[in-house]
């Protein structure tokens, strides 16, 4: 049986080499993603890579992040400094380190904001086996990390569609973005019964049990930890932004502590979180919450 | 689950070395019940809830077969039989063909102006169940016929009827070939080692490759409301006659080569039907275990060719019927069936016989006509089919169009290499089976061809595609 399977490994290695060590076309790799944020990841690789305006404040997250920040408004605010807001639909938090490698790889941002929520979501970003490069995942943590498996089947049977569109050269062709911001505005109000009744059952669901709450931090700890390294060695100081939900119970986020030890914890003014006229749906501010938030936002990291 | 998923993947990375550890053991109540938790974590993969179902009719049939073999009166071991047969039939036509029936039921009442209103249920159809339902049958009856004794083991027939590889689209095993190799523990060699993997290679090449990529061109001939000119038609028809050959054969020999691993011989279900000279030869080469099931259970019980020649057609026509709309709940498969029956039927009067090479190609075209019916959604859309096919219309712009669509060109020309040899090794198999085939041919040349079916699954196969296959609705 062993020779069996040494055999197999023998046979299948060239393969598996070919496939681990052919270089994937960077930006095809960002056009096609399954399940993108509505062509999100082409914006983002062609704003980081192709497109050379700086990039000095740079606020990551989630769609609270692109709903809620206008990098755009804090530009003309500051004046002296290009904001940038990378956010990107869904959570978990793996998804800043191939953003954040990407990014250190092609411009100098001064200053990192990281978007923090009441708890941090301990699983993986969907589609981190899509954004990151190989080694980061296959190196990911096997042990906390409940999606490697898949996660590394995704990003191998992706990159084996990349190779396909390569050698037959059959992606569709598309034009660079030249948009430089990535705020995406959502107009219009919440209903505020509907409001209610959905934040009500969100802060239900909220409660983790005490014993429980530092063994869901070790995942997406680790990769806080390393993106935070990476920016620093980079010069840049970092920052977390705590953007909670529509009347959150949590003045502070539930790992405070943990977010201080790393870098400055930015904490916005309680009635934008609870003014329902600045709410699109219960998790996401509108364009009116957002520019007060962005107004605060440009004093704080002038 | 599915053979080309990840999911198949991770459970058989970790099934596979526990179930090589177990057989080491040799404890063969061990291996079973290592097999029998696998083939329901395998079933239960896709809806744990009919879990309950498969358990049943193994559990009926159990019993069945061993009151069959105690009874010694033929009365009393008939109404057993009834009684197995009635049940697996009955779980089949409630989950299979209730709402079909009620439809049908109340569409002849409306021919006759006779309001009815009758609940239609939304029924989830058990994946499996035609294939499962046939071969617990397949035991019963042959207790029934005395060709074998009931297994006083209950695990055994509970892992003989959910036995993963073959559980969901067959092939549908005899009890008399397939349950005996539950009461010993076959010593995996490296030569069925090997015959396994090429078995379970040459599947997924010819599913992953060949039809996967077919179906792209298949599904938009054959989509309703489509109209395209009559050799676009033709050539969806075309590509969808080998796109079912290709699914079909690729997922029982990928079956087969799993089982071979685990030290199971499961009986060949396909052998170059496209090549064959007859109808007659064509099923006796296509979907054998049920073409076979059919003939032994249902064909020679009516009567078979012994009581003269309407007799005969008509048991043939039957059977066909029967055949066709095991395949499922729609009128579309019922012609299918019954139009090669009568063609049999046309066959055996004009008294035609095999061997004639140059009947290929008509058998080719005759079979893959006879697939419209069969890929189409219903009776208004084969007829659509039929009227766009037979309006002798062309253009060969449409018909590139199409093809751009679906294959880049670089993409589409190698494919159709790889097609071309796809053909050729599919005509080499027509007189032997796959291993006899590269047994043939050198080291080099075999690994060649390893090679190239591999760089082919990894270059041609359609990743984006969620995988399925196409008998999983039946």
């Amino acid at each position: 049986m062993r020779q069996l399977y040494i055999r197999i490994l023998i046979f299948i290695a060239p393969l598996l080499v070919l496939l681990i060590l052919w270089p994937a076309d960077e930006r095809l790799r960002f056009l096609n993603m399954k399940d993108d944020c509505a062509g999100h990841a082409q914006w983002l690789h062609d704003r980081i890579a192709c497109n050379t305006a700086p990039a000095d404040i740079v606020f990551l997250g989630s769609s609270h992040s692109f709903n809620a920040i206008d990098d755009g408004f804090i530009t003309g605010k500051i004046g002296n400094k290009q904001a940038l807001n990378l956010g990107y639909c869904r959570l978990g938090t793996n998804l800043y380190l191939p953003i954040i490698r990407k990014l250190l790889a092609e411009k100098n941002p001064q200053k990192v904001v990281f978007e923090v929520r009441e708890f941090e979501p301990s699983y993986s970003h969907p589609m981190f086996p899509y954004f990151a490069q190989q080694k980061d995942v296959i190196t990911a943590w096997p042990i906390l990390h409940p999606d490697y498996f898949s996660d590394l089947y995704i990003h191998f049977t992706y990159k084996t569609e990349l190779i396909q569109q390569q050698i037959f050269r059959s992606a569709p062709a598309t034009k660079i973005s030249t948009y430089p911001y990535g705020h995406v505005p959502s107009a219009g109000v919440a209903d505020s019964v509907d409001l209610h009744r959905k934040v009500n059952e969100k802060n239900m669901a909220m409660k983790t049990p005490e014993r429980f709450k530092s063994l869901k931090l070790l995942f997406p700890a680790h990769y806080l930890r390393e993106v935070t390294a990476l920016c620093k060695a980079a010069g840049a100081e970092v920052y977390f932004l705590y953007l909670p939900g529509y009347a959150s119970p949590m003045a502070e986020p539930g790992e405070s502590e943990f977010y201080r030890q790393m870098g400055q914890l930015l904490i916005p003014p309680a009635d934008i979180f609870q003014e329902p006229t600045y709410w699109f749906d219960e998790e996401h501010l509108n364009e009116k919450g957002s520019r007060i938030l962005s107004e605060w936002l440009a004093e704080e990291l002038k | 689950m599915v053979f080309n998923s990840g999911a198949f993947l991770a459970f058989f990375i970790v099934f596979f070395p526990l179930y090589g550890w177990v057989c080491r053991k040799q404890n063969v109540t061990i291996r079973n019940a290592l097999l029998l938790a696998g083939s329901y974590l395998f079933y239960g993969w896709w809806d744990w809830r009919f879990l309950g179902l498969l358990f049943f009719s193994s559990t009926m049939d159990y019993m069945v077969g061993l009151q069959l073999h105690q009874s010694k009166h033929e009365q009393t071991r008939k109404r057993w039989l009834w009684l197995s047969v009635g049940l697996n039939v009955s779980l089949l036509g409630f989950f299979k063909y209730f709402n079909f029936f009620i439809g049908s039921f109340v569409h002849l009442m409306g021919v006759w102006n006779i309001p009815v209103s009758v609940p239609m249920l939304h029924i989830i159809l058990p994946v499996g169940i035609s294939f499962y339902t046939f071969q617990s049958l397949s035991y019963t009856i042959e207790i029934y016929r005395k060709r074998m004794e009931p297994t006083r083991n209950y695990l055994t027939i509970l892992a003989y009827v959910s036995f993963f590889p073959q559980l969901v689209a067959g092939p549908i095993e005899r009890a008399w070939n397939l349950l005996p190799q539950f009461s010993h523990i076959k010593k995996l060699s490296y030569g069925d080692a090997v015959q396994g993997l090429q078995l379970m290679l040459w599947g997924f090449f010819k599913k992953v490759v060949i039809a996967d990529n077919l179906a792209l061109l298949a599904d938009a001939v054959f989509e309703p409301g489509a109209s395209f000119q009559s050799f676009t038609v033709f050539i969806g028809a075309l590509c969808f006659t080998f796109q079912i050959y290709a699914d079909f054969s690729g997922y029982s020999d990928i079956a087969r080569g799993v089982a071979r691993l685990l030290g199971f011989d499961l009986m060949i279900n396909f052998q170059s039907p496209y090549f064959s000279t007859s109808l007659t030869e064509f099923w006796h080469r296509w979907h054998i275990s049920l073409s076979t099931w059919f003939r032994d259970y249902v064909y020679i019980p009516l009567g078979g060719s012994h009581h003269g020649t309407f007799a005969t057609y008509r048991n043939l026509l039957l059977t066909f019927l029967l055949s066709g709309l095991w395949h499922g709940a729609n009128i579309t498969f019922a012609l299918w069936g019954g139009m090669h029956g009568l063609l049999l039927c046309a066959e055996k009067f004009t008294g035609l016989k095999s061997g004639y090479k140059a009947a290929v190609p008509v058998v080719l075209l005759v079979v893959c006509t006879l697939w419209i019916p069969f890929r189409a959604t219903d009776i208004a859309h084969t007829t659509q089919l039929f009227d766009q096919l037979f309006a002798c219309t062309f253009s060969g712009e449409e018909l590139r169009q199409l093809f751009l669509q679906v294959f880049p060109a670089l993409k589409g020309f190698v494919w159709a290499i790889t097609f071309a040899i796809f053909m050729l090794i599919d005509l080499a198999l027509y007189k032997c089976q796959l291993h006899h085939f590269f047994e043939q041919h050198s080291r080099l040349m075999r690994f060649a061809l390893y090679y190239f079916m591999l760089l082919s699954i990894l270059l041609l196969s359609n990743l984006h595609i969620k995988p399925y296959f196409i008998y999983f609705q039946f």
